[in-house]
């Protein structure tokens, strides 16, 4: 039951890749980068909302997994979700440095990380998790959802949201973990159904 | 504490900052010494934290300027991590995107969303979407099933680059739960065979890669075997 492709093979699992970025390969490191840039820019660009600043994020976030190929784990998470993570990290430490203060609530790039939409165009490429989750993230109250954006996007703390929102930090401690919790159980829901 | 009571009752808000990478401090250690000894609440926070992670998947998607690939990989090269193609990365005469006025573009959107609304700000990060252009020779990989008596087991690929490598990966879920270690083997045109190394699967599920040692030209098939050498399933490249 062979299954032997020639060469122009962009096909090969994201696993494959990073082993073979681990051994140095450039050809498998650009097959990874061609994969995941629209996505890894475009989360950088999300939260830095500098075009400059997030290549500078997205190059970075593409350079750290390619040295770290080699200890990559599958069984710990997919490699599309550990790239977002460090670039995730990546563009928050770059904002702090850049800009201190919390983040304007009125931050058009909050609006559009929260609002669980996706352009029809975006949705199809996206697979079903994806839909899923846009989903349930647009049925929780505004509230909620702008606590666990922060979080989850710009890794503000519950202290930070607190002063950002001008709210309690108890309140601001219950919109997080309620938000993140219902999102959990509508998942498990639909799974379950 | 019982499994169907939920999460302790004085971890409830920890967990969900934890799982967001929020939690700083003695709260973040308090919280992980907890979940490293109450496996309900480290089922939650795994959880949540698996929650946390597919949130990244919504963010908008957008297109990088002109030739990121290639900056990309001359980064890895300066860093050490990336070996030259034998064909080299061919430049594409492009006129790089100056940064200050991409830059200024869309703090220009930004201002304008800001002012539309939020429907606006949607646009504005997704400024400018435009395919990327290829600027390298693709990648020749051979990839082939590992089989078990007529029984796909998992896959084989074979990077034929310069520097060639190989990447298996094994889910047979007849495996049972056991964890137990396999070997990797290539067979190579002359007939003979080569161990590359060893690996752990686990409840009949792991994956592994390694640089070849041999051409990749010589590589006919790749085996999994057992630890005492016995053949478990093929691959025929």
């Amino acid at each position: 039951m062979a299954r032997p492709r020639s060469a122009g093979n962009d096909e090969a699992p994201d696993e494959a890749l990073l082993a073979g970025m681990a051994v140095g390969d450039e050809r498998a490191g650009v097959v990874f980068v061609r994969r995941y840039q629209r996505r890894v820019y475009g989360l950088a660009l999300g939260i830095v909302g500098d075009a400059g600043m997030a290549e500078d994020v997205a190059q970075e976030a593409f350079v750290r997994a390619w040295a770290h190929a080699s200890i990559f784990d599958p069984r710990r998470g997919g490699a599309g979700t550990w790239l977002l993570t460090i670039t995730r990290n990546l563009a928050i430490d770059a904002l702090r440095v850049r800009r201190p203060d919390p983040t304007d609530p009125a931050d058009p790039a909050l609006t559009s990380m929260a609002s669980g939409d996706c352009p029809p165009e975006d949705a199809a490429l996206a697979g079903e998790m994806r839909a899923r989750l846009a989903g349930a993230l647009a049925e929780i109250p505004e509230a909620q959802r702008r606590a666990v954006a922060l979080a989850a996007f710009y890794g503000r703390s519950a202290q930070e949201i607190a002063a950002l929102e001008r709210i309690p930090l108890g309140t601001a401690k219950s919109r997080i973990r309620m938000g993140l919790a219902k999102l959990r159980d509508a998942i498990h829901v639909e799974e379950a159904s | 504490m019982i499994d169907d009571e939920g999460p302790c009752p004085g971890y409830h808000d920890a967990l969900a900052e934890l799982a967001l990478g929020t939690l700083a401090g003695h709260e973040r250690s308090d919280a992980l010494e907890h979940v490293g000894h109450c496996s309900t609440c480290a089922r939650e926070l795994a959880e949540l934290a698996s929650i946390a992670d597919d949130l990244l998947e919504l963010a908008p998607v957008a297109s990088p300027p002109v030739g990121f690939e290639l900056r990309v990989v001359e980064r890895a090269r300066a860093s050490g991590s990336a070996t030259p193609a034998r064909h080299p990365l061919r430049r594409r005469r492009h006129r790089r995107i100056g940064r200050r006025p991409a830059s200024r573009l869309v703090a220009v959107a930004a201002l304008v969303a800001a002012v539309v609304g939020a429907g606006a700000g949607v646009l504005a990060s997704r400024a400018a979407p435009r395919p990327v252009p290829s600027t390298v020779a693709p990648p020749a990989t051979l990839s082939a099933l590992l089989v078990h008596r007529g029984r796909v087991v998992g896959d084989v690929h074979v990077s034929t680059g310069r520097t060639p490598w190989l990447f298996m990966t094994v889910d047979d879920h007849a495996a049972g739960a056991r964890s137990w270690l396999v070997g990797c083997e290539v067979a190579l045109s002359d007939g003979s065979t080569r161990r590359l190394g060893t690996f752990r699967l686990d409840a009949g599920r792991g994956s592994w890669g390694v640089a070849l040692t041999a051409p990749a030209a010589a590589v006919r098939g790749a085996l999994l075997v057992s630890e005492n050498g016995t053949v478990l399933a093929s691959a025929r490249l």
